[in-house]
């Protein structure tokens, strides 16, 4: 099956990685960076992802998106979602079912994109990554998701896999891979860890018990909205308090730059406030007019977050009494994501676990692509001593029913079951010569089903007419190893299958998939050209700059005529001005240019003086070098 | 517009069937399935499910889907304190559907299911 990467494909920063030999590698980016932010943005010109997407953002607001792991699988009048787009640059809009849509203007015309597209373009980065280093085509991955992620937010993640034209083998939680990161090496008798993770959108808790390579999850919980982003916000709405303050009648809201500003810098010193006790926010030209500078203390910082930081100990207390474990029990508090870095949070934690020092042995960054490497390499057949007897054991994070007389929830699937995990339930008719039922799924811990989330209607038809109570039906419910709900049922005294459909508003279409995967490929060919692109102009400018640097050499000028130096070096002037002139050349325009070049003008001129050994030496030195730059850029 | 049947599952204890019968032996019903006796402490059922599931998890090569999720309900039901205090008493969990297959081993007593099947709101 090829290569099968690891990849945690975070709120703000995505990480692929692989195992290999061994052992799992973080892979670095084009830009040499182990993280890559889950941006996506656009120019007239061409489409950014990653680090380009990111350094931009300021300049190109309303183009430049992230955050659709805060989009992905919900609906546009969710209260979160409602929340969320105040702060946002980008325009979100609903689409004819219900679903947010993001706006973006491509070329002067309006382009409106799903969370899974947008997820699709980081994936698809990830895995330009990840085939750069192997020098291998990738087509297969292990994706990570919050363990408190839904049915839908699952199903839309692995839609954003298909819609890259990737094969995700497991939609993996995050807390578990963390769990693998932090257990793998570890040769201790069976241990129970609580791993906590606070990334920088979402938050879940999860409680394990590791005995002997067997990685048991015995009950996750956490707040799939919860993270260093709202952290942040939180950050950003004091300052923006305090220009209105200072400077009555300006509103920083009012312009996407300005928020942008605000929130780079506010990320900045939450991170800085990790370390320091205060740190000064200084932005000039927040506005016209208006210049920022504001000590923050981590004393306000704190006191601003409070509430917050008191929610993450909810689930962590959940988890607990679901296993029916004292805090004693627990032999390791593993912390992973880039948010408990904060030492609000690591005393919190301690003091809940009666001074049991956190477990900080695990990058709380890489952990989580480091464990999807090591289930991406089980699940791949790689044979290796380190993983073979390696297994996981998790669990549905959610409660899976269906509705009853009088709305009441009937759970099917309880929480914190093993999966995959099946369940058959048989049902019968209430009226005579019945011959559909309909029914509604949902999921959630509430005992009214109004309290809990729709996760699809589904109706039951092409059984017999029967008296009442004669139908026998059951319906059985899947939940696969990635969490993933399918539901079928059968007529038992008939033994007719029954047809079943469900109507899932959050669920995409598989002509939808279909469409956004041939449009995915459009873009793929735009990327391809526009490194083509770069790639033809860059030899040139190689093949340039080797030239002047041979006529510098003071041995060939000595024997050269000088009509041979006037002549190449004006051919050189004329090919310089013409990449000079802005405009973008298209690859075969760039090579068209270089082939005059070597073949007709400066090229003969160089081989009647016997040098183009030496011309070839210094531009492959030249494009080590070059090379060299695009890695540690 | 329609009803979930839940059997009566009025069924003497496996349990306390295997304890008389078998003595220290294999158990019956979910105890045979982790292939444990009826009186097995929490660490034995755990590191017999420990070794099933190594054999039989779908992510193992030449695992068994169906019979991972049969060993997995059966753990789930005798992991549980309660459950399993009154699954010894019943010879049934409380949850219907769970016993389709953790009292397979049951045979005979599996069809005095259906003449006894309820309907519930």
């Amino acid at each position: 099956m090829g290569p099968v990467v690891g990849v945690d494909l975070g709120t703000t920063y995505s990480c692929v990685a692989i195992f290999q030999n061994g052992a799992v590698e973080i892979i670095a980016n084009d830009q040499g960076n182990r993280v890559t932010p889950s941006y996506v943005a656009f120019t007239d010109s061409e489409r950014l992802v990653g680090d380009a997407a990111k350094t931009q953002a300021a300049l190109n607001p309303a183009n430049t998106i992230y955050d659709t792991k805060r989009l992905i699988g919900r609906q546009f009048t969710d209260p979160l979602v409602q929340k969320d787009m105040k702060l946002w640059p980008f325009k979100v809009v609903p689409d004819s079912s219900g679903k947010p849509l993001i706006q973006v203007t491509v070329d002067g015309a309006k382009k409106s994109l799903t969370p899974q597209e947008v997820s699709s373009m980081v994936l698809g980065k990830m895995r330009d990554t990840a085939e750069a280093y192997l020098g291998k085509e990738v087509k297969n991955m292990v994706v990570t998701v919050p363990a408190y992620f839904n049915d839908a937010q699952r199903q839309a993640t692995k839609d954003a896999g298909a819609i890259a034209g990737l094969n995700v083998l497991r939609i993996l939680n995050e807390p578990t891979a963390a769990a693998i990161a932090f257990g793998l090496d570890r040769s201790h008798a069976a241990e129970t860890v609580l791993v906590f993770d606070l990334g920088g959108g979402t938050f879940d808790v999860s409680l394990l018990s590791i005995d002997s390579g067997v990685f048991e999850v015995l009950a996750t919980a956490g707040d799939t909205h919860l993270g260093g982003e709202d952290l942040d916000a939180r950050l950003i709405q004091h300052l923006i308090g305090i220009v209105k303050k200072k400077y009555p009648g300006k509103d920083p809201t009012t312009s996407p730059a300005a928020v942008q500003k605000l929130r780079r810098e506010a990320e900045r010193a939450k991170r800085a406030l990790s370390t320091k006790t205060e740190v000064r926010v200084e932005i000039e030209g927040l506005l016209p007019g208006v210049d920022l500078s504001e000590m923050v203390t981590r004393a306000k910082f704190e006191e601003l977050c409070a509430d917050l930081f008191r929610q993450t100990l909810l689930p962590v207390e959940k988890v607990l009494e679901d296993a029916a474990i004292s805090k004693s029990d627990v032999s390791e508090v593993v912390l992973v994501g880039g948010s408990t870095r904060i030492p609000k949070v690591r005393s919190m934690l301690k003091r809940f676990f009666n001074g049991k020092e956190p477990n900080t042995s695990i990058n709380p960054d890489e952990a989580v692509a480091f464990g999807a490497a090591v289930q991406a390499g089980v699940l791949s057949g790689e044979r290796d001593k380190k993983i073979q007897d390696l297994l996981l054991l998790d669990v549905a994070p959610l409660t899976l029913g269906i509705e009853t007389t009088g709305g009441v929830m009937a759970a099917i699937i309880p929480r914190n079951t093993v999966i995959p995990t099946s369940k058959t339930k048989r049902y019968t008719t209430a009226e005579d010569g019945q011959v559909a039922v309909t029914n509604k799924v949902f999921e959630g811990e509430r005992p009214l089903s109004q309290d809990n989330r729709l996760l699809g209607t589904f109706e039951l038809s092409g059984f017999p007419a029967m008296p009442r109570g004669e139908a026998q039906i059951d319906v059985t419910f899947d939940l696969d190893a990635n969490g993933i709900l399918s539901v079928s049922a059968r007529e038992v005294t008939s033994g007719t299958e029954a047809k079943i459909t469900i109507q899932n508003a959050d669920r995409l279409s598989p002509e939808d998939v279909e469409r956004m995967v041939n449009e995915a490929a459009s873009y793929k060919d735009a990327d391809a050209q526009a490194l083509g692109r770069v790639e033809a102009r860059v030899r040139l400018e190689q093949y340039v700059h080797a030239c002047r640097k041979l006529l510098k050499d003071v041995e060939l000028r000595n024997r050269m005529l000088e009509e041979d130096v006037l002549s190449a070096t004006s051919d050189l002037d004329t090919v310089d001005a013409w990449l000079d002139d802005s405009g973008d050349h298209s690859a075969a325009e760039y090579d068209e240019r270089l082939a005059e070049l070597r073949d007709n003008s400066v090229g003969p001129v160089f081989e009647r003086y016997d040098v183009v050994g030496q011309l070839h030496r210094a531009r492959v030195g030249l494009l080590r070098v070059a090379a060299w730059r695009t890695v540690c850029a | 517009l329609w009803r979930a049947i839940i059997p009566a599952a009025e069924l003497p204890s496996p349990a306390a069937a295997a304890k008389s019968s078998a003595g220290g032996g294999v158990g019956r019903g979910a105890y045979g399935i982790l292939g444990v006796a009826a009186d097995a402490s929490d660490a034995e059922i755990r590191d017999s499910y420990h070794t099933l599931v190594k054999k039989l998890h779908p992510d193992v090569a030449g695992g068994n889907e169906e019979q991972f999720k049969r060993v997995s309900r059966a753990y789930g039901l005798l992991s549980d304190v309660q459950r399993r205090k009154r699954y010894d008493e019943l010879g049934a969990s409380e949850d219907d559907a769970d016993d389709d297959e953790a009292l397979d081993d049951l045979g005979p007593w599996r069809s005095i299911k259906v003449p006894f099947t309820a309907f519930r709101d």
